[in-house]
């Protein structure tokens, strides 16, 4: 039987005290997924409020920022521990006697199948640093980088060994923390697999809230923020769509219910600007070629959004969505000037004053 | 570093235990036909792309039918209400979603007294009669935990038996009609393999079959 957990840290106040909630919910596979997603039928159910632990303390002599990191980190999985005894126990092996709602008796084997989480709460729960990929050994320097093969996926039973030897050189190497983990604990559970596809952290609050402040900075770099602002204000409503009430560039926070909203319509709003020629200086070879496969890398991952939340796939549409990556990783390169992160602008910037 | 205020994790016993909650919407269920419905297993698939499912051998398979004590007399099948119709108007209250102040009102006036002289309501607040509710769903129960923090001691967690949980979650009616028990291989009219739900992927099949072919192999 497989058991899906999801948890997410979040933040309640800001003046009184710095209030965090961590919650973990749980559900089963065994209910349809169209049921387990409405909230109405309540099939996640909480399992633990998990202990938020202290800020850290820069000024404690002896007592680094790191060894704090890496004591409450060892806190935070002594109470997976005890969270998980049950799954480890050894009638998890035997099985279950459990009532079913048909009136029927089944033997169950309960199994951990996903943890649903965001980068930085996979990096606590596999007890990582925050640069490397949770699931594979891939170098830091090609993170973001297309790759038709893939890369080995981690191996913890070499960590459990490294971790056994006190090898703290080794697991650091590869980035992961001297702690025990909590989940080598659970039997014939590979925790790469806990990692699973998830529409909300990987798509729209990863690639999509990057791919919205490209696009902001094209159009201002090709002076087409205008055009995209006048088309932007007069989108028309239909159903399953909102208005968006202010202009692109205002919009200070984007969640998740936002940026959906905005996947849905940026590939058209965005061609209509870029392709508008009236009171536009005429564009030059270049620019063209550029405009179109700045369209053609938004399109890419406008199919790639909407393939993923087809309800039902086969191996033909798996195919389409490899393609589409591939055409988006081909492409993005027309948003490297705007991918710059702050300490690469800032290099750059002292290096264009030098010259 | 680790302390547990309530009782440790206890292994929860093989027998299967009787639900509560599920005694009511049993004898509810007889009540409708619709409800009655929702009681088989169904096994057909939503997705219209799908033309052919198959399930794979006898994993989901039941051990055994549960016989329900549905005809013990001394069974109190609205537990924790005392008669049934505390619990229908418990019921009542709670699905036209009523106030908590138009709840205290009815009781405090005693309507249904003036209907029904006979019978005296178990409950008298509103307050009183979620508490009955919430007791009836038969929720598994919340530990708590501490932990001490090198600079901070004294954090509360909490915390519930994922295994009771997962029995919790088995025994809802509500699912009754959109539960999968085993793996099945779904095929469009192509003949290409469909993925639709976790048990039409492999992983499921790679770990109920072999679990179940090796307690046959036992078996046998």
């Amino acid at each position: 039987m497989p058991i899906l957990l999801a948890s997410d840290e979040t933040h309640l106040t800001n003046f009184s005290g710095n209030k965090k909630l961590w919650p973990v919910y749980m559900s089963i596979g065994n209910i349809r997924s169209s049921i387990r997603n409405m909230h109405t039928m309540h099939a996640w159910i909480p399992i633990a409020l998990l202990p938020v632990g202290p800020k850290r303390v820069n000024k404690i002599t002896g007592y680094s920022v790191e060894m704090q990191k890496q004591q409450a980190l060892q806190t935070v999985h002594e109470v997976f521990t005890h969270l998980l005894k049950p799954l480890s126990d050894a009638r998890c092996q035997t099985g279950y006697e459990m009532i079913c709602t048909d009136r029927n008796v089944r033997l169950y084997f309960p199994k951990l199948f996903c943890w649903l989480t965001d980068h930085m709460e996979n990096a606590t729960i596999h007890a990582i640093t925050s640069n490397p990929c949770p699931v594979c050994i891939v170098p830091v320097e090609k993170l973001g980088k297309y790759s038709e093969t893939g890369y080995p996926r981690c191996s913890h039973a070499d960590y459990i060994t490294a971790h056994r030897e006190s090898d703290a050189l080794s697991l650091n190497e590869q980035g992961v923390k001297n702690i025990n983990n909590a989940l080598w604990s659970l039997p014939k559970l590979n925790l790469p697999d806990l990692v699973r596809a998830d529409i909300l952290h990987n798509i729209l609050l990863g690639v999509w809230k990057h791919m919205i402040d490209w696009i902001q900075d094209f159009l201002e770099h090709y002076e087409r923020i205008n055009a995209f602002d006048y088309v932007w204000c007069r989108l028309p409503p239909y159903p399953g769509f909102s208005i968006p009430t202010k202009l692109y560039r205002v919009v200070s926070q984007w969640s998740g219910k936002e940026i959906r909203n905005f996947a849905k319509v940026i590939l058209g709003t965005f061609a209509a600007a870029l392709r508008q020629t009236t009171n536009q200086p005429r564009l030059t070879g270049g620019q063209v070629q550029e405009f179109n496969e700045a369209i053609l890398c938004v399109s890419s991952l406008t199919d790639f959004h909407l393939m993923t939340q087809y309800p039902s796939h086969t191996d033909q549409t798996i195919s389409y969505l490899k393609r589409y990556l591939r055409e988006f990783h081909e492409t993005k390169n027309v948003f490297l000037h705007f991918r710059a992160g702050k300490k690469v602008k800032k290099a750059a910037a002292e290096a264009h004053k030098n010259l | 570093m680790l302390r547990v205020i309530c009782s440790d994790y206890d292994s929860p016993s093989s027998e299967p235990e009787s639900e509560g909650s599920d005694k009511e919407a049993l004898r509810l269920s007889s009540e409708s036909e619709a409800d009655e419905d929702n009681l088989k297993p169904d096994v057909t698939n939503p997705d219209p792309d799908v033309t052919n499912s198959m399930t794979l051998c006898h994993a989901g398979i039941p051990i055994r039918a549960y016989s329900f004590p549905e005809e013990d007399p001394g069974l109190n099948l609205y537990a924790p209400f005392q008669h049934h119709v505390d619990y229908r108007l418990a019921r009542f209250f709670n699905c036209a979603k009523t106030l908590q102040g138009n709840i205290e009102q009815f009781l405090q006036e005693g309507i249904l007294q003036g209907l029904n002289l006979a019978h005296h309501i178990q409950f008298r607040s509103a307050y009183t009669m979620y508490k009955l509710v919430d007791a009836a769903t038969n929720e598994p129960r919340w530990q708590s935990g501490v932990v001490d923090y090198p600079l901070l001691n004294g954090v509360q967690f909490h915390y519930r038996n994922i295994i009771l949980a997962v029995k919790y979650l088995l025994c809802q009616k509500a699912y009754a009609g959109d539960m999968v028990w085993g793996p099945q291989q779904e095929y469009d009219r192509e003949g290409n393999r469909v993925y639709s739900e976790i048990n039409t992927a492999i992983w499921w099949e790679d770990n109920q079959v072999r679990i179940s072919d090796i307690l046959c192999r036992i078996g046998d």
